[in-house]
């Protein structure tokens, strides 16, 4: 049976690991100054992609706030439809939280039109977080499609018992230098009141039940990253590590690699070393954030 | 009285005695601060103390000396400010505890009162240092003693004033002898201020008893300028109506016994400071005989300034909540919720603690120490039952502490010796946390953060190495004096450079009172170019005696 693994350009994946599993990508729609671009893409798109490092250096000077689109139902549909001829069984579609954007909910909109062939998750997260259970449920799919005895929607359904699982299991953390860009994504409920302090401070985030939230505040990098050590620490060793960046330099963005690298176990199979994933945050969360922010996603190897 | 009791009116007069010499000699006492800066002056803090306990009782005609003393126990604990005050107010308690309901204090219960006084105070310090005004509290319990078993061996009586003679001589003493107990204090040149306190609180006593004016000082010497405090003469004597504050520079070297005799023909409440060359003097006159300080100043050299104002204005524009901003509700607490209070000691700053979420600010006023009333107030009118404290300064701590024993909140004093690391403890603050995790995490992040002082000397010392004349600029990096210098940007620098502010990421500066934002900004300036690689913020504190508080982190 073939199963076709959806998810949206906000996952964070190295490129290389989208093409190994197979990954189908929807791409988001962004307004960049008032030229429409998209974040990811097929290689088809006849809508430029956008170069992420740039994005965050051009956003200080942007006119006005880049939107993002979320691909419509219309979008979804034709990319399920196309699968499906394609001659998939089954479409398992993992998309990020609702509550910080429809994407999902469209996703759910489409999918009712294929009778029970697509079934759509929301992960509850966001950018490598969501790439973790995205893997996940690769390696499920990978594992069990060309199992006789199961049916696709059993493949499916221990794909997303997976992602249940990883989603238990992982935590994501940045540190953001201003919450002027949050404030102006208007997406954070808590940032108007976090405006008013008269020092300069940086501000440590996360994603918890789909929602940005604050973890704590600090005046300084090395004081923000400690602090993330700290909460992470009881959670070492890590299955999976990455690091994601709004442009930062690359000598600091290293040093946070160096700093949780220790913490990630080595591969299971000798055929694959365990590396972390560097990469550019996506811009659809990089615009709400700002510049500069240096962030860090694990997937621990203990069960919650 | 009798020779052999004292009751409860005696003890009223007393205390009023040994307020009243306290005052009159507290520049003195100031004077013998071991660290050369400005602030927690313990002759001020001491005054204020004795002062409050003295206000409990001022109009009461109880005759009872066990209430009497108990009353005045209950001031001193609620208006107790600085360390030595606090201690001062212990003392009183132990005195208070000893004397219980009795109507009189005859000699034996004056020996046990100073016993139960000395050990009152030694349980209410963490760590008793020996050589500070404990060791003098001591002695003093101990001459009581051995006074009455001499006469008994004898087979004489002692009486009240006899006793009081030898608790005097044994004080002074035993203040004498502090510097040989404490190092520092050798070092530094000084008995113990605590010590020689409570040594003038008991002279002034045997001075009444003695039938001797309170009203000249001990000793007629100006104090230094850094320390001349026109407010802290704040009481208005009947008969005067004008203060008069002149600037001076003598043609001849003055001789002071004269000079303050022939001041003391004019006015009262008189203080000399004396800065580089030149003399303040402060004095209350009245006003047929306000220009006569003026001329007299003005036979002796050059005057090159004057003030004068009418102190009964003063006194009606000096109201309790104008002056002193005791307590500052900042923000809206909910019940159950950890509410802050922040002793703040300067506008500014209370601006930044009020931004960062404290429901409180206190403000320690011009000598920078609330007393123990003042932060109780600002505890009880939370509508929170979880209160943390933070003192930020060394002399507040345990002024902050004692509020624990008078209320039913519950309090955690977190133990910050400076406003940077009272911020960063703030920054642990969460309203909705657990109370025992938020103390600590509160506390153990003190230690992430460098505190620079940037101050004038108030006497000249050699410490660390580092030469100080009085008036120079001083650095201090964690409370060590490490840096000395003529000019103030080079001290901030220096004083940088010494907590090794190049290899941290922050520098926030808070400038104080009376810097002017421009000079402010361009000290900023030359930082921000000395220290490339480190952010640079600039704040306004509005702290007085200090033109820079840094943190560095």
């Amino acid at each position: 049976m073939k199963i076709a693994l959806v998810t949206d350009s906000t996952v964070d994946l190295p490129a290389d690991v989208i093409e190994q599993h197979h990954i189908h990508i929807v791409p988001i729609t962004l307004i960049v100054d008032g030229v429409t671009m998209e974040d990811g893409g097929g290689k088809n798109s006849e809508v430029p992609m956008i170069d992420r490092n740039k994005f965050y250096r051009d956003l200080p000077q942007m006119k006005t706030f880049p939107t993002t689109a979320a691909p419509s139902p219309i979008n979804f549909q034709k990319v399920f439809e196309h699968l499906l001829n394609e001659g998939y069984d089954h479409i398992l579609s993992v998309n990020f939280s609702k509550e910080l954007s429809a994407t999902v909910n469209n996703a759910f909109l489409a999918a009712e039109n294929f009778a029970g062939k697509v079934t759509v998750v929301d992960s509850r997260q966001i950018s490598m977080t969501m790439g973790f259970q995205v893997l996940a449920a690769a390696e499920a799919i990978e594992e069990l499609s060309s199992s006789a005895s199961l049916s696709p929607e059993e493949v499916v359904k221990e794909a997303v018992r997976r992602m249940n699982d990883v989603r238990q299991r992982e935590f994501i953390y940045a540190l953001v230098d201003t919450l002027e860009y949050l404030h102006k994504g208007g997406r954070v409920s808590w940032v108007k009141a976090a405006i008013g302090t008269m020092l300069k401070m940086k501000f440590i985030i996360s994603v918890v039940d789909g929602q940005v939230t604050r973890v704590g505040q600090v005046r300084t990098r090395r004081g923000g990253w400690e602090k993330i050590k700290e909460l992470l620490t009881p959670h070492t060793p890590f299955e999976r590590l990455g690091v994601f960046h709004c442009g930062a330099d690359p000598e600091e963005v290293n040093e946070i690699v160096e700093m949780f690298v220790q913490y990630l176990a080595p591969s299971p199979s000798s055929a694959s070393v365990n590396k972390p994933f560097v990469i550019p945050l996506t811009p659809i969360i990089g615009a709400h954030t700002g510049p500069n922010l240096i962030g860090l996603a694990v997937l621990s190897c203990k069960a919650s | 009285m009798t020779t052999t009791t004292i009751d409860g009116q005696e003890l009223k007069r007393l205390a009023e005695a040994g307020l009243k010499w306290l005052r009159m000699n507290q520049q003195i006492v100031n004077a013998y601060n071991v660290f050369p800066v400005p602030d927690g002056d313990t002759g001020t803090n001491m005054v204020l103390t004795m002062q409050s306990a003295y206000d409990e009782i001022g109009q009461s005609l109880e005759k009872s000396a066990g209430k009497m003393a108990q009353a005045l126990a209950h001031g001193a604990l609620m208006g107790a400010r600085g360390n030595s005050g606090v201690i001062l107010s212990q003392i009183w308690r132990g005195f208070a505890r000893a004397v219980d309901d009795q109507e009189v204090i005859g000699v034996e219960c004056l020996i046990k009162a100073l016993s139960t006084a000395r050990d009152t105070a030694y349980k209410g310090v963490v760590r008793p240092v020996e050589g500070t005004i404990l060791t003098v509290t001591k002695d003093i319990a101990l001459a009581a003693k051995t006074a009455y078993e001499e006469a008994e061996k004898l087979g004489k009586t002692i009486n009240i004033v006899e006793m009081f003679e030898r608790i005097v001589k044994a004080a002074d003493e035993s203040v004498q002898r502090t510097p040989e107990l404490l190092p520092v204090l050798k070092q530094a040149g000084v008995v113990d201020s605590g010590g020689k306190g409570l040594f003038f609180i008991f002279e002034g006593m045997l001075r009444y008893l003695h039938g001797e004016s309170l009203e000249a000082a001990a000793v007629y010497h100006p104090i230094p300028i850094t320390h001349f405090d026109e407010h802290v003469m704040d009481m208005v004597e009947d008969g005067q109506d004008y203060e008069v504050v002149l600037d001076f520079v003598p043609t001849r070297a003055l001789q002071w016994d004269d000079f303050y005799a022939q001041l003391e023909q004019f006015g009262t409440s008189i203080q000399i400071g004396e800065g580089e060359g030149m003399y303040r003097v402060h004095i209350h006159v009245p006003a047929e005989k306000r220009y006569h300080p003026i001329d007299y100043a003005i036979s002796l050299g050059q005057v090159t300034k004057v003030v004068i104002e009418n102190l009964q204005t003063q006194m009606n524009e000096s109201k309790p909540e104008g002056n002193n901003l005791h307590k500052f509700i900042q923000n809206h607490i909910e019940e159950g919720q950890i509410g802050v209070i922040a002793i703040s000691p300067g506008a500014g700053i209370s601006r930044v603690y009020s931004s960062l979420g404290a429901a409180a600010v206190v403000n320690g006023g011009q000598t920078m120490n609330p007393s123990t009333q003042e932060i109780l107030e600002a505890i009880e009118e939370l509508p929170t039952d979880k209160v943390i404290i933070l003192p930020n300064n060394k002399n507040i701590i345990m002024t902050a502490q004692s509020t624990k024993s008078l209320s039913q909140k519950k309090i955690a004093v977190i133990p910050s010796r400076s406003v940077p690391q009272g911020l960063a403890a703030m920054l642990h603050w969460n309203p909705e946390g657990d109370y025992e995790e938020i103390i600590e995490e509160m506390t153990s992040s003190l230690k992430a953060v460098r505190t620079c002082e940037i101050t004038n000397a108030t006497r000249s010392v050699e410490m660390n190495g580092v030469p100080v004349k009085e008036g120079q600029l001083i650095g201090l990096v964690d409370g060590e004096l490490l840096v000395s210098s003529t000019n103030l940007q080079d001290c901030c620098l220096q004083t940088l450079k010494a907590a090794q502010a190049e290899d941290y990421e922050l520098i926030t500066l808070f400038y104080g009172a009376g810097l002017p934002k421009e000079e402010a900004e361009n000290i900023a300036a030359v930082i921000r170019e000395a220290f490339p690689n480190q952010e640079v913020e600039l704040q306004e504190g509005g702290q007085p005696h200090y033109p820079f508080i840094i943190s560095v982190e």
